[in-house]
């Protein structure tokens, strides 16, 4: 196992465990206010805010987030293509040829049906 | 020994970060700690030297997966106020985990009985980049462009179900 990847493995371990422990010591440690005064909204003279911040959510993101997922995956199968690709030659090549114009037929489609614009 | 080391850090990590998933009250703070989860899960598979599943439980699970679940707790938009109270349900974990319970110890006694040459490394090149890409792009070459037929389909059917309504303003 190389020295990087150790490192970074033991960086990612104590980050977990470092980030909530500083969380909860500034729960517990930390100074603290309170008071009618203080936790009024209050929006440049506007005494009154109207609606939430939390919004309604339009159905076009979570659309976006199934074509992301699809086309990650067609990214996903290029990976271990690019890493052996010397070794396929032509036949390798003309293989993710296939594979690409197959889904590209895809992308065409949801560019023409207008998935992609934001309306 | 720093790989076992590497190895009890991850896996607490992973379990962790299930129990998070579970006991946190607000979905955001569950989803948080389900990215733990994954991460952890696919450090594991690195140790295990299956380099590709890492990159793959990264990528996939790790990125668009969870972007996804979190595009639902968008969706679904919930507030402090719209939580439940959950008044029992310390109760309830304790009754599960006695449920729960008798099935971890036969499946702890199955792995026991398990011979323990069964459970040999496999060779250095096993679970590498280059030796999947080498027997999925010539053995398994038509499943692998049956499967973006499969992406496809999966393409055309999200925009059908989800992005065809016009929207009238």
């Amino acid at each position: 196992m190389s020295v990087e990847l150790l490192l970074s493995a033991f960086i990612f371990i104590f980050l977990c465990f470092a980030i909530p422990t500083v969380m909860l010591m500034m729960v517990v440690f930390g100074p603290r206010s309170g008071g009618k005064a203080k936790n009024e909204p209050y929006e440049s003279g506007i005494k009154h805010v109207v609606g939430m911040a939390d919004q309604k959510f339009s159905v076009k993101f979570y659309l976006l987030a199934i074509l992301f997922l699809i086309f990650d995956i067609e990214a996903v199968f290029m990976y271990p293509w690019a890493v052996s690709l010397r070794e396929l030659g032509v036949f390798g090549f003309l293989e993710m040829v296939v594979f690409i114009l197959l889904l590209l037929t895809g992308l065409i489609y949801i560019i023409k049906k207008g998935v992609l614009n934001w309306r | 020994m720093t790989e076992t080391l590497l190895f009890y850090g991850f896996g607490l990590l992973s379990i962790l970060g299930a129990l998070g998933l579970i006991l946190f009250k607000h979905p955001m703070n569950g989803a948080m700690s389900f990215v733990i989860t994954l991460i952890s899960l696919a450090c594991l598979y690195a140790l295990l030297s299956a380099k590709l599943i890492f990159a793959i439980q990264l990528i996939v699970y790790a990125g668009a997966i969870m972007s996804l679940i979190l595009f639902i707790i968008m969706f679904l938009n919930i507030g402090e106020s719209d939580l439940p109270e959950e008044r029992g349900r310390w109760f309830y974990l304790a009754g599960g985990i006695v449920a729960i319970g008798p099935i971890a110890i036969l499946m702890q006694r199955a792995f026991k009985t398990l011979p323990p040459g069964e459970t040999a490394i496999v060779g250095d090149g096993f679970g590498g980049v280059q030796e999947v890409g080498m027997v999925l792009f010539t053995d398994w070459l038509l499943p692998f462009e049956i499967v973006s037929i499969l992406l496809l389909v999966a393409l055309v059917g999200a925009v059908v179900l989800a992005g065809k309504r016009e929207v009238s303003e």
